[in-house]
């Protein structure tokens, strides 16, 4: 048992320190920190250059453009770049999502033809899953798909889709065989989303930014070699989709807990609320959940390094870092009294703990609602009969 | 960064989880807590030969896997009693600890407050809440000025007084001192704040091992129980609430073996460490345990049901050096700096 960085570890951590020191902009460690989604354009530059840096798809096999490296080296990557408040790469869904997916699934020709672009944020990936008859229930996808020569023709209607109206591309779930069993008769398609037919709406969140979308396709035409496996393979494939980055994304969640939380303990001082106990004992409360999360996380990547498989306990990082960062937020704003009902520039960080707050009432429901993530940890961790 | 156990420690958990399952059975362990002695003597001897008691043999980080066990086999006897107070000790009585011929508890600061000791060694003062009391030849107390002192519990000068305990795997006595022999340990208060930590961990661990046996019993229980046609491990109210001590254990787990190598190799956060382990560990325990209680239904509530007695070592480790909540103060003093 040993909780230090090994020479290596060490050595690109402090590589990547240094690094993000010289490229991160001026002044960027002492700015006020960023309020709601990122700006695009900015956003697409720096995954260029993180890319060019070797920063992106770490784990992915090198002849795609990837690290090639042992996952811990992503666990140390996702901590410094939330450490520094480094702004996301453009294509998070495409590197946790579609592109691992790609990787496992893809042939030669899929693989040559996608990664590199992703890893850049030259292309931008969002994913097509839930609909507005099935969220958590994924196998009731009715979107269509029909083989007609080639291609194959698309029709039905996606929702949540985070990205989509700036994203080229789609990992899209379809039913191809109606007449199968439900979780039997589904297919995954990569979908070029500057097709005819496709149209991208956005959805506005509670925070009142448009995050999300639905995606309409209306006879879009996807060719035959787009599909990842053979048709019938949907779920299996949407099933590594969803188990993206087991054993790292724990890594990420907990990192930016980390921020919130050192900007909690800021805003205490600010309304002299740091001498209560009541909120002393709250705020510790958080730090605890948090070392908790963090060593539940190299458990579970310890496991994941020896094994290949994740440990278990990894299963619950999601679910406790999402409840967690809601009892943040809402201590946040509990401190800032009347002040807290304010926004834009009106507000402490120019709305930033508005937007904190109202945002995490969605990260229970998404990438798995805590109450799919309890049946999860009860049936196939724990062993309970299955509910359904 | 590498969270795993080397063989040789998976083997130590093997031994004690195979000593504990074949001696140590629900009813055995019942039997032993409703009795007047309060543990099985005869087990001693195999807590010797597994080397747990040799001062420099087993590093914390073995020690966490071995209280981790006989947290979820509840042993009683006075293991931790004896164990966490070994880094006190003079080198005779640590020997003779190890031979199994001396077993020891502690009165910590905060349960022994104004005891004095004379020019000439003799002890005053009240000392209380001693684990196992009765099941010790030597107990170690605090006295003014940062000294610490072991006395005879059975000597002249010593009143003894065992306390009716609701955990009874883990008794608690009293004693008051009026004049009595005492011997300095010529202890340093870094030495002090160590065996202070080394406590709080392997309560922590022991929590966890406690918790880990009430989620183990309640996903058999509630894997076969039926009502209303259906098992009632797939009703969600149920199958949730199991989810969550999975995840609490697991959280639970984590804080443990971290504070374990922390306070082991005396790191930067070996104190936080302990503060977090020793708050959520303990508290955490006794929230599962009344959710395991809560699933059972009925039967989780009688006496005949081997429940209660983890829920009163839960609470008994809850309470135990220091509650969460001044745990979590001293850890906000560090966060607020």
């Amino acid at each position: 048992m040993d909780l230090n960085d090994t020479p290596e570890e060490a050595a690109f951590r402090a590589e990547l320190r240094e690094w993000l020191e010289t490229n991160l902009p001026a002044g960027w460690a002492e700015k006020d920190p960023l309020v709601g989604r990122m700006e695009t354009d900015f956003s697409r530059e720096w995954s260029k250059r993180l890319a060019d840096a070797g920063y992106v798809g770490l784990t992915w096999p090198a002849e795609y453009g990837g690290g090639g490296k042992t996952p811990n080296f992503q666990a140390i990557y996702l901590q410094e770049i939330a450490r520094a408040d480094g702004p996301d790469h453009i294509g998070v869904i495409g590197l946790g999502m579609a592109g691992p997916t790609i990787i496992a699934w893809g042939t030669e020709e899929q693989k040559a033809r996608y990664l590199r672009p992703l890893l850049s944020g030259e292309e931008v990936w969002c994913q097509g899953f839930s609909e507005p008859g099935s969220g958590s229930d994924l196998a009731g996808a009715r979107t269509r798909a029909v083989l007609d020569g080639d291609e194959w023709v698309v029709n039905g209607q996606k929702v949540w889709s985070s990205w989509a109206h700036i994203a080229d591309w789609c990992i899209l779930v379809v039913r191809t065989d109606p007449d199968a069993a439900k979780h039997a008769g589904l297919s995954y398609l990569l979908v070029d989303m500057h097709s005819p037919g496709v149209d991208v709406r956005p959805l506005t969140q509670i925070t009142g930014d448009p995050e999300f979308n639905e995606i309409f396709f209306t006879d879009v035409r996807v060719p035959k070699d787009s599909m990842l496996g053979k048709p019938g393979d949907g779920w299996k494939v949407a099933m590594t989709t969803l188990l993206h980055e087991r054993g790292t994304l724990g890594f990420a969640l907990t990192a930016k807990l980390e921020q919130a939380l050192k900007r909690l303990v800021t805003t205490a001082k600010r309304q002299g609320r740091d001498t209560d106990p009541l909120v002393r004992d709250r705020i510790a409360a958080l730090w605890i959940d948090l070392q908790a999360l963090r060593y539940t996380n190299y458990r579970s990547l310890t496991a994941l390094m020896k094994t290949g498989v994740p440990g278990p306990e990894g299963s619950i990082a999601k679910l406790h870092w999402s409840e967690a960062a809601q009892r943040l937020g809402n201590l946040a704003i509990e401190l800032l009294g009347e002040e807290g009902q304010l926004d834009a520039d009106g507000s402490m960080w120019n709305g930033y703990w508005t937007y904190q707050q109202l945002r995490s009432r969605g990260n229970t429901i998404e990438a798995g609602t805590s109450e799919i993530l309890r049946n999860i940890i009860a049936e196939r961790v724990v062993g309970l009969p299955n509910s359904r | 960064m590498d969270l795993s156990f080397s063989p040789e420690q998976e083997q130590l958990r093997a031994g004690a989880r195979d000593w504990l399952a074949s001696t140590l059975p629900f009813d055995r362990i019942a039997s032993i807590a409703d009795s007047e002695a309060g543990w099985a003597p005869e087990s001693w001897q195999q807590v010797v030969d597994f080397g747990w008691l040799e001062p420099d043999l087993l590093s914390l980080i073995d020690l966490a896997i071995v209280f981790e066990e006989t947290g979820r086999g509840l042993y009683p006897g006075p293991l931790l009693s004896t164990v966490s107070a070994l880094p006190l000790l003079a080198d005779k009585d640590r020997q003779a600890v190890a031979e199994g011929s001396l077993r020891v508890s502690v009165a910590w600061a905060a349960n022994a407050p104004g005891l004095t000791l004379s020019p000439s060694g003799k002890l005053t003062g009240e000392a209380r809440h001693i684990p196992d009391l009765e099941l010790v030849e030597l107990v170690v107390v605090p006295v003014a000025g940062g000294r610490w002192v072991s006395v005879d519990p059975k000597s002249p000068g010593v009143t003894a007084t065992p306390r009716a305990t609701t955990d009874r795997t883990r008794r608690r006595g009293d004693l008051v001192f009026d004049g009595a022999d005492a011997t300095d340990l010529d202890v340093d208060e870094a030495t002090v704040r160590h065996a202070e930590m080394r406590y709080q961990v392997l309560l922590a661990c022991e929590s966890v091992g406690v918790a880990q046996r009430a989620l183990e019993i309640t996903r058999d229980y509630v894997s076969e129980r039926q009502q209303f046609g259906k098992v009632i491990g797939t009703y969600q109210a149920i199958s949730h609430r199991v989810a969550d001590i999975y995840t609490r254990t697991e959280l639970s787990r984590s804080l443990a073996y971290w504070s374990a190598v922390a306070v082991n190799s005396d790191s930067i956060d070996a104190e936080d460490s302990a503060h977090a382990a020793k708050a959520f560990a303990g508290d955490g325990a006794v929230l599962s345990l009344e959710e395991a209680i809560q699933a059972h239904g009925g039967i989780g509530f009688t006496w005949d049901h081997i429940l209660h007695r983890f829920y009163k070592r839960a609470r008994s480790n809850a309470s135990a050096a220091g509650r969460a909540s001044e745990h979590r103060a001293a850890l906000a003093d560090a966060i607020f700096g």
